[in-house]
């Protein structure tokens, strides 16, 4: 069983050990964007979270457990990426395909979990990957 | 030493983390088998997190903001394309390090001042500099009050934080970021150099009376950098202006409230909800049965829809 990683899953990931043991059997795979995105997400805006009363703050880790859970991480995933030839020729298709503005990034997501032939691409974007991969699941 | 001595010790060198949670972690140590290094780094670490806490609630406190003008409520969506363009390069910080100076012109209404309230919050947040909101009026009065004192300009404090005690003097004294508001109230703006002597300022005016002599140019309704111009001209009229707040005594304290002229000339006032902006809260990374993951505070949940949504934000404020 291959498995894909989006941004999402992973830091799903990196709260959540019943996601986190999914990296404990089967060959995963991401593209290195992964390590960017998820720092930039988690140590900048973070992630809405809300206590018993509905009050919503967000949620973010230190930039050094950040870049220590993901060195944890790294060491269980291969990271793949598309070629300058393959996203060259990715970027042609889009105005066919629909594909605008932040959408390349799923998109890309999408061809390089096609690349590496990944049984399943998991993420918390479900919706954003519809057309994009068949194959899409939740952590 | 014993127990309360220790924690006298932690206190007398000022820190009040360590104090507070050094038995905590000793008896975890003791439990987790932890070595001396890493208890000492446990609680070196946390006095540190917890410092940079407090220094960012001191600043955000003695900056002046409006509680009400974040970047969670600015509507982004009503800024014309060229000011949202804008948005990151000014959250960046660069700007501040070259010590350029930003203008927001524009009509009344317009978003000048909560725009630039809320990159100054942001700027504390992100990169801890010392951030002073304060309206023109209030600047003018404590430099003639300290002109009137004859008090000379002292030098600048070695960790360039605003004296809160010394009012008159802190403009001096300080060499952070000021954001200035209703600069054009003052017909006769700022005296001579004065506010150029800071690194950096924010500054929004209604009307351009005051600005060609801070300039030496005139300046058409624009939000101004020393190398960028933005119009505010296609931004929707927002309702609540700090002109317009009034706080009447039957009320609760720092109730806000917007005036709308009624049609018979008279004045409607409606109550304004602020929205605060979500506090950021840190989790920590444990370990948890051989796994390490961070652990959420304690009393909150988090949806995971939500991950995706923060991500798909994370996106979209780089595309």
């Amino acid at each position: 069983m291959r498995t894909y990683w989006d941004t999402s899953a992973a830091i799903n990931a990196a709260i959540s050990r019943q996601v986190f043991l999914r990296l404990q059997t089967g060959e995963h795979t991401a593209r290195l964007h992964l390590l960017a995105e998820f720092f930039s997400t988690m140590t900048g805006r973070g992630v809405k979270i809300t206590d018993q009363a509905g009050k919503v703050e967000r949620v973010v880790f230190s930039q050094k457990e950040c870049a220590a859970w993901l060195k944890i991480f790294a060491e269980k995933v291969q990271f793949e990426e598309l070629t300058k030839e393959e996203a060259l020729a990715a970027l042609e298709k889009t105005q066919d395909a629909g594909i605008l503005g932040a959408r390349i990034y799923d998109y890309w997501h999408a061809l390089v979990s096609e690349k590496t032939k990944a049984d399943e691409l998991i993420t918390r974007n479900t919706r954003h990957f519809l057309d994009l991969a068949p194959n899409v699941v939740w952590p | 030493m014993s127990a309360d001595a220790l924690a006298l010790a932690f206190r007398a060198f000022r820190l009040p983390t360590m104090a507070a949670i050094w038995e905590e972690s000793v008896t975890r140590a003791e439990g987790e088998n932890w070595g001396y290094r890493r208890l000492l780094q446990h609680l070196c670490e946390s006095e540190a997190q917890d410092r940079r806490e407090r220094r960012v609630s001191r600043l955000i406190k003695q900056s002046g903001l409006p509680d009400g003008k974040t970047l969670g409520n600015l509507e982004e969506a009503v800024l014309p394309p060229k000011i949202r363009r804008l948005l990151p390069t000014l959250l960046d910080g660069g700007f501040v390090e070259r010590a350029e100076n930003v203008l927001a012109f524009g009509l009344p209404g317009r978003g000048k001042t909560h725009f630039l309230a809320a990159v100054a919050r942001e700027l504390v947040l992100r990169h801890r500099y010392p951030v002073l909101f304060t309206p023109t009026f209030k600047l003018m009065l404590w430099s003639s009050t300290a002109k009137a004192s004859g008090r000379k300009k002292p030098r600048p404090r070695a960790n360039h934080e605003p004296c809160p005690r010394s009012v008159p003097l802190r403009l001096w004294r300080w060499k952070g970021i000021i954001v200035v508001d209703h600069c054009s109230q003052i017909k006769v703006f700022v005296p001579t150099g004065q506010l150029n002597e800071h690194p950096t300022s924010l500054a929004s005016a209604r009307f351009l009376a005051g600005f060609p002599r801070w300039m030496g140019k005139p300046l058409p309704n624009k939000l101004e950098t020393n190398a960028f111009q933005w119009e505010f001209l296609a931004m929707k009229t927002l309702t609540v202006d700090d002109r317009h707040r009034v706080t009447l005594p039957e009320t609760e304290p720092g109730q806000v409230f917007a005036y709308e002229p009624d049609a018979d000339g008279s004045i409607k006032l409606v109550p304004v909800v602020t929205q605060s902006e979500p506090k950021r809260i840190l989790a920590k990374l444990v370990e948890r049965d051989g796994v390490m993951i961070f652990e959420l505070p304690e009393g909150y949940k988090l949806d995971p829809e939500d991950i995706g949504k923060a991500v798909a934000e994370e996106r979209e404020s780089r595309a």
